[in-house]
C-alpha cells in the first residue's frame, strides 16, 4: 500500500501551465486523473458485495473505519474485467466529498500534463463511455485520455439503489 | 461523582467560559445581535441544566440573568463597559455557584440577588447606587437574606418509620424540602439504644426542622406523604416572626446541616471574609482531591479508532500469514497479541459509547419538579434506555431533549382540571423513547397534551409580520414557524420555557449533528417531536447469517428464534404467501439468498425469526456465523443508502458486513405477499 503525497504546488514550471496527473492503462488506452483528488493507491482487497448495485459497483471496503464503493474502471468502461493481479490497486478519490475507490488493473506513472495542450475527446469511444472524458493530450510519444471522475462514480444515479 | 453529574460540570464549565469569551468579544467588537443571542441561549440553557439537576440556587440565577439578557436583547442594546463588567461578575459568581454546588451542594451566595438587581438596574438605565452594590469581595451583609421575611415558616417533625428501607431515606426527604424552600434549621434529635440492643436496619432518631417556603402547607403535606411514607410527620405553621429564634441545642440534640456536608444558608455570624476564605479553600480540595475525568475531543478518539481498526487488520493478516513452518514462539506471540489487540479494540470503541440512560435519567427528575412547579400530574415514561450512543450525539442531545421536554409539560399537558373536563386523565403523558432504525437513531418525545394550537401559531406569525392577515399557510409551514428565532406562543413569560429560544436552539443543535426534527400534532390528542440523528458510531448486538460465501448481520434484539427449516413441513403458499408455519402461527418468508440477488440452493437452510413493532419476519439462511458486537457504519456517507440495509460494519478481520435492516425485511414480506395476492 503506498501512499501518494499530495504535492503543495500544481504549478511546477512558471512558462508552461501544467498538472500532475496520475497515469494508468485501462485496455489499450492510457487514461489521467489529477492527482490532487487522489488520495492513496491500496493494493486490491476484496470488496463486499452490495446487492442490487450495478455490475461496475465491486462493492465497499474499509477505509480506516469508513465505508467506501470500489468501482471496476474495466467494467465501466464496458470492457471484461480481468482477475486479480500483484499489480492491481485501488485508486481513492475524493469527488463531491465523498471518497470511493477505483479498481485499476495498474498504475504506471505520475506525468505533467501541459493544460494547455488538452484538447476535446474525439469520438474514440462509445457514446456510453464519452461523458466519462475530458479531454486527450498528446505527452512525448504518448497520449493520454483525461477522466472525469465525477462522471465515473456517479452518486445521482447510484443512488437509485436506494429507489 | 456519578457520570451524571461529571457531564453536568463539564458542560457547565464549557458553558461559563463560553459566556465569558462571548462577553469578551462583545466588549471589544462592533455589537453583534448573534452574541448577545448566543449569550441569552447560554443562560437559558444553564437554567435548564441546574433545573434538571436540582440545583436550585444556580438555576435561580441564571433565570435571572437570562431575564436581564432578554431586554438586552429585544432591544438591541449595546453593551456598555459598565454592563460588560457586571455580566463578567456574573459568569464569575456562575462560577462560584457551580463550585459551591460541587463542594457544600446547592448551596448559594448571598450576593446573588444584589448583583442581579444592579444588572438591571443599569441595563433599565438606572444609576446604580453604589451603597446597594456590593463587589463580588465584599458581599452584602449575609443577615439580611432577600425575602426571607415574607414567606410563611412551618416547625416539622419527621420521625422516619421504625425500619429503614431503600425507600425510605431521610436524607431524600430533606433534600426534597430544599427543593421547595429554605430549611433554615434542623435539629436531630438521636435515641440511640446501647449497642447491645441496636439493630442495623432501624433508624433512632428523628429531625425538627424548621421550614421555609412558599408553597402552600397542602403542597409540603403532600410532598412529605410522598417521601416520608410510613413515617410519622407533624407540621406546625410558624405565623408570628418571632418562630425564628432559634433553640439552643442541649445535650441529647446535634444541629446538623440540612444539605450535606455544611449548612444550607451561610450562618449569620460569619464573616464575608471567612465565607470567601472557605470558598477558597473548597476550590482547592476540589482541584486536588477526587481522580475526575479529563475532556479528550472526540476528533482525538476517533483518531485513535481508526488505527486500532487498522491493527486489527494488519493482526489478521499477521495471524493467517502462519503456516506449519512458524515456529511456537512465534505463535505464542502471535496469540497473545491477538487477544490485546481484540480488548484494545473494544475499549476503545467502548470511551465513545454510552447508554441514553446517561443522559434521560436527568429527565425524570425535571419532568416531577417542573410538574409540581406548574401544577400539573405529569408521569414520564421511558423507552428504549439501553440504545447506546456515541457521547458526542449523548451531549449535543442533552439541550435539544431538556427544551422539549418543558416545553411539553409547560405548553402541551393540560392542568388536572381541564384534562378531567376533556374526559382524560388527570395525569398527563410525556413518553420519552429511543431506538434505532433505518441507520439513524430516533429519539421521540411524545405528550398526550392539547396538541399544537395553529391558529394561534398563525395569530403569532402574523403578529411578528412573517406572514399577513390574509395568508393561510398549511399546517406543516405553521409548524415551521415553531422552530424561527424569537417566535413564542406562550402567553407569559415562566421561568420553564415560553421565551422563544427554546425551539431554534432545538433545531439549531439537532441539525448540527446532521439530524433532524420533526413535529406532529393533533388538537387535544398530543404532540410527538421526533429527532432522527445520523449514526455516526453506534454499537449493537448482532447476528451474523451466510448466504453463500457471504455474511450478513441483523441485530440481535429483533432476533426470536432459530431453527432448522425442512421445506415441506413447514412452508405452505396461501394464495401464493410464502409463509411459514411455526408452531401453527403462519409468518411470512423472505429468503435471504432472494433478497441479496443470490440464486436459490437446494441444501436446506436455517430459519431466523425476527420481530419488530409486533411484526414478525420468517427469513431463510444457508447458517449462522454467531454473535459479535458490532459498530454501525454509515453507507451514506461515503455511498448511498442501499435499500434493504441499515448499514454496514467492519468485521475482525477488517472486512466490511452489511447490516440487513429488520423494518424492511418485515415490509418486503408484507409487499409481496400483496403483490402476490394481487396477481393470484
Amino acid at each position: 500500500m503506498a501512499t501518494i503525497t499530495q504535492p503543495t504546488e500544481t504549478k511546477t514550471t512558471t512558462e508552461m501551465n501544467t498538472d500532475k496527473y496520475l497515469v494508468f492503462q485501462i485496455g489499450n488506452e492510457t487514461y489521467g486523473v489529477p492527482l490532487l483528488q487522489v488520495q492513496e493507491i491500496r493494493t486490491y482487497t476484496p470488496a463486499t458485495r452490495v446487492p442490487n448495485a450495478p455490475d461496475y459497483v465491486l462493492g465497499v471496503i474499509n477505509l480506516r473505519g469508513n465505508i467506501i464503493a470500489v468501482i471496476d474502471a474495466r467494467t465501466r468502461f464496458g470492457l471484461p474485467p480481468l482477475p486479480e493481479e500483484e499489480s492491481t490497486v485501488v485508486v481513492v478519490a475524493q469527488v463531491n466529498d465523498k471518497i470511493f475507490g477505483l479498481r485499476l488493473d495498474s498504475v504506471s506513472d505520475v506525468m505533467d500534463i501541459p493544460l494547455e495542450q488538452v484538447q476535446p475527446t474525439p469520438p474514440i469511444a462509445s457514446e456510453a463511455t464519452q461523458r466519462f472524458l475530458n479531454g486527450v493530450v498528446q505527452v512525448g510519444e504518448r497520449v493520454v485520455i483525461l477522466l472525469n471522475l465525477r462522471e465515473i462514480f456517479d452518486i445521482d444515479a447510484l443512488s437509485q439503489i436506494a429507489a | 461523582m456519578d457520570s451524571l453529574m461529571q457531564l453536568f460540570y463539564d458542560e457547565a464549565n464549557e458553558m461559563v467560559e463560553g459566556m465569558e469569551q462571548v462577553l469578551l468579544a462583545l466588549e471589544s467588537g462592533e455589537p453583534n445581535p448573534e452574541t448577545v443571542n448566543a449569550l441569552f441561549r447560554y443562560a437559558h440553557s444553564f437554567k435548564g441544566n441546574s433545573a434538571a439537576m436540582g440545583f436550585t440556587h444556580l438555576s435561580k440565577f441564571t433565570h435571572g440573568l437570562e431575564s436581564a439578557m432578554e431586554v438586552l436583547r429585544k432591544e438591541q442594546r449595546t453593551l456598555t463597559p459598565e454592563l460588560a463588567t457586571l455580566l463578567l461578575q456574573a459568569v464569575d459568581m456562575i462560577r462560584t455557584l457551580l463550585e459551591r454546588t460541587r463542594t457544600e451542594g446547592d448551596v448559594g451566595d448571598p450576593t446573588c440577588e444584589p448583583l442581579l438587581q444592579q444588572i438591571n438596574a443599569v441595563i433599565n438605565g438606572e444609576t446604580p447606587q453604589p451603597t446597594a452594590v456590593p463587589s463580588a469581595s465584599a458581599p452584602a451583609t449575609p443577615a439580611e437574606p432577600p425575602a426571607v421575611q415574607s414567606a410563611p415558616q412551618y416547625r416539622i417533625t419527621y420521625q422516619p418509620a421504625p425500619t429503614l428501607s431503600a425507600e425510605h431515606d431521610p436524607l431524600q426527604l430533606l433534600s426534597e424540602l430544599r427543593d421547595y424552600g429554605q430549611v433554615l434549621e434542623c435539629r436531630f434529635r438521636e435515641q440511640i439504644p446501647p449497642l447491645e440492643q441496636l439493630k442495623t436496619d432501624a433508624c433512632y432518631g428523628s429531625w425538627e426542622l424548621l421550614y421555609e417556603t412558599a408553597f402552600e402547607p397542602a403542597i409540603v403535606r403532600a410532598l412529605l406523604e410522598l417521601v416520608a411514607e410510613g413515617a410519622e410527620v407533624r407540621i406546625e405553621p410558624l405565623n408570628a416572626p418571632s418562630s425564628t429564634e432559634t433553640v439552643q441545642p442541649t445535650a441529647t440534640e446535634t444541629v446538623v446541616a440540612a444539605s450535606q456536608p455544611s449548612v444550607a444558608t451561610p450562618a449569620p455570624t460569619e464573616t464575608p471574609a471567612a465565607t470567601a476564605a472557605t470558598a477558597a479553600v473548597n476550590t482547592a480540595a476540589a482541584s486536588k482531591g477526587e481522580a475526575q475525568s479529563i475532556r479528550v475531543s472526540t476528533e482525538k478518539i476517533d483518531a485513535l479508532m481508526n488505527l486500532v481498526s487498522e491493527i486489527v487488520i494488519a493482526q489478521s493478516m499477521l495471524s493467517s500469514a502462519q503456516n506449519a513452518n512458524t515456529d511456537e514462539r512465534t505463535r505464542a506471540a502471535i496469540t497473545q497479541m491477538e487477544r490485546h489487540v481484540r480488548e484494545l479494540h473494544e475499549r476503545v470503541m467502548a470511551i465513545r459509547l454510552l447508554p441514553v440512560s446517561y443522559l434521560f435519567n436527568r429527565f425524570p427528575r425535571m419532568v416531577r419538579d417542573t410538574a409540581a412547579k406548574l401544577g400539573k400530574k405529569v408521569s414520564l415514561e421511558i423507552e428504549g434506555e439501553e440504545t447506546e450512543l456515541d457521547r458526542t450525539l449523548l451531549e449535543a442531545l442533552s439541550d435539544p431533549l431538556t427544551h422539549l421536554i418543558r416545553n411539553a409539560i409547560d405548553h402541551g399537558i393540560e392542568p388536572p382540571d381541564e384534562r378531567r373536563q376533556n374526559g382524560k386523565p388527570e395525569t398527563g403523558t410525556i413518553k420519552l423513547s429511543a431506538y434505532q432504525s433505518e441507520g439513524r437513531i430516533y429519539i421521540e418525545v411524545r405528550d398526550d397534551g392539547r396538541g399544537i394550537n395553529t391558529e394561534r401559531v398563525r395569530q403569532k406569525a402574523i403578529q411578528l409580520g412573517w406572514i399577513t392577515e390574509n395568508d393561510h399557510p398549511s399546517e406543516e409551514t405553521l409548524y415551521d414557524f415553531l422552530f424561527q428565532p424569537g417566535f413564542s406562543t406562550a402567553q407569559q413569560v415562566s421561568d420553564l420555557s415560553g421565551r422563544g429560544v427554546g425551539m431554534d436552539v432545538v433545531k439549531r443543535n439537532v441539525e448540527s449533528l446532521g439530524g433532524s426534527i420533526s413535529v406532529q400534532s393533533k388538537r387535544g390528542e398530543g404532540t410527538r417531536f421526533l429527532l432522527r440523528v445520523p449514526l455516526t458510531l453506534a454499537i449493537m448486538d448482532g447476528l451474523g447469517l451466510t448466504v453463500a460465501d457471504e455474511h450478513y448481520i441483523v441485530p440481535l434484539t429483533a432476533v426470536v428464534e432459530a431453527f432448522q427449516y425442512e421445506s415441506l413441513q413447514h412452508t405452505a403458499l396461501f394464495d401464493q404467501y410464502e409463509m411459514v408455519n411455526v408452531r401453527g402461527e403462519f409468518i411470512p418468508l423472505v429468503r435471504l439468498r432472494q433478497f441479496v440477488g443470490l440464486p436459490e440452493t437446494d441444501q436446506d437452510g436455517l430459519i431466523v425469526v425476527l420481530e419488530q413493532e409486533g411484526e414478525q419476519i420468517a427469513l431463510l439462511i444457508d447458517g449462522i456465523a454467531g454473535q459479535q458486537q458490532v459498530v454501525l457504519k454509515s453507507l451514506e456517507e461515503n455511498f448511498v443508502r442501499v435499500h434493504g440495509f441499515a448499514g454496514a460494519t467492519i468485521l475482525g478481520d477488517g472486512r466490511v458486513a452489511l447490516i440487513l435492516d429488520v423494518s424492511d425485511l418485515i415490509r418486503r414480506g408484507r409487499q409481496s405477499a400483496e403483490r402476490y395476492a394481487a396477481v393470484a
